[in-house]
């Protein structure tokens, strides 16, 4: 009798302990369920990896822009999509300058997986400032790592033989494969920089760069182009010497000719 | 005797007038790069001043041929180019690099200055 007893209290004490912890199945299948339903914080507009391929080329076709929205240091450098161009969320309102100016431009958002708002949260934005094209690869970085692998590491930047100057070499690589990796500032007249340059390029004319040096983000280093070397060179002292704490400061000094197909030339100058 | 000294002066002159014509051409060693900018940063602080009514620069490297920056610059007279306060206290090293801009992109330089 008194063994019952125990064994009673006991089984009443134990399914206590498992009623305050919440460790029942029906308490678990609500939660999943809610779960599941609650979308309402999506983008309207899903794309898939196969969307985004057909869409993206190296260098990327003019007006298509594929927008990283995770943060540069913690996840953009340590891999993302080849072609990629790195908004964080974080940093949308200091960096719509780098979104193309044609509002029918195709913008596509992904971010780190299915669970992740940062890139429907920068579509959302991206349609308040007018544009009409906007999509969200919602699977994101997570499985084109895996469907295609990833652009882990950036090409680092590398010095040119002179002071500021950035090696050719590298420069070119960057433009190819690792475009988002710097900030790349034209400092050309806007009627030279209409007529072709550097798809991942702002325009900031050399004459006007004084006024806005203190914007420039810190975050990635700055390039200065321009069409010979001279107003880039300009530039690169202007920044050195107004805004001492940019760390990674360069410039192309070499002539760089636009073609009307977007495509480009860089040729050495001759140096008196 | 007599025509082994006249033969080592002969030398000697050659090789000191052909140094003097190789320094002539090579120009100035500063940073034109750096003294586009410098050139730029002193009309600006002269337009601050007043003493100029844009800050920028009306003068251009290709407004003049090498020769005629060599001479200028050497002489130091910036009387065209106003300021003169401001050109004065310029350091050595500023000085060296503006020259070089304008000698490096003069008229007849390979490389004149066509852009802003």
């Amino acid at each position: 009798m008194k063994k019952n007893l125990a064994t009673i209290l006991i089984l009443i004490f134990v399914s206590g302990l498992f009623q305050l912890t919440g460790c029942t199945p029906d308490k678990t299948v609500k939660t999943a369920e809610t779960q599941t339903e609650d979308r309402s914080w999506m983008f309207h507009d899903i794309v898939d990896a196969d969307f985004v391929k057909a869409h993206m080329d190296n260098p990327m076709p003019a007006n298509v822009m594929l927008i990283d929205s995770r943060p540069h240091k913690t996840k953009f450098i340590k891999g993302h999509i080849p072609g990629a161009v790195s908004i964080p969320f974080s940093e949308f309102d200091k960096k719509t300058n780098l979104l193309p100016e044609d509002k029918n431009a195709l913008l596509i958002y992904y971010c780190e997986g299915e669970t992740c708002k940062l890139s429907h949260n920068s579509a959302r934005k991206a349609e308040a400032l007018g544009y009409k094209n906007v999509k969200v690869y919602a699977k994101g970085y997570p499985e084109w790592a895996t469907l295609y692998g990833g652009s882990a590491d950036t090409v680092p930047v590398k010095s040119g033989e002179v002071e500021g100057a950035i090696d050719l070499e590298r420069f070119a690589a960057i433009i190819a494969d690792d475009p988002g990796s710097i900030l790349l500032i034209d400092v050309r007249d806007p009627d030279e920089f209409k007529k072709g340059s550097f798809k991942t390029a702002i325009n900031i004319p050399v004459e006007s760069l004084d006024k806005k040096i203190n914007d420039l983000p810190e975050d990635k280093p700055v390039v200065f182009v321009c069409s010979t070397g001279a107003r880039s060179g300009e530039a690169f002292y202007m920044a050195k010497d107004l805004k001492k704490s940019l760390k990674e400061v360069y410039y192309v000094e070499a002539g760089i000719t636009f073609k009307a197909d977007g495509q480009y030339e860089i040729k050495k100058p001759v140096k008196p | 005797m007599f025509k082994k000294i006249t033969i080592l002066f002969t030398a000697a002159l050659f090789i000191l007038v052909s140094n003097a014509i190789l320094f002539a051409s090579e120009g100035p060693k500063g940073n034109d790069r750096k003294g586009k900018y410098t050139y730029r940063k002193v009309y600006k602080s002269c337009s601050e001043s007043g003493q100029v009514e844009s800050a920028t620069p009306k003068i251009s490297p290709s407004d003049k041929t090498m020769a005629e920056w060599k001479s200028i610059f050497d002489t130091k007279n910036f009387d065209e180019f106003g300021c003169k306060d401001h050109w004065v206290s310029l350091s050595d090293e500023d000085f060296l690099d503006i020259y070089s801009y304008f000698y490096g992109h003069a008229s007849d330089s390979p490389s004149p200055a066509t852009c802003k």
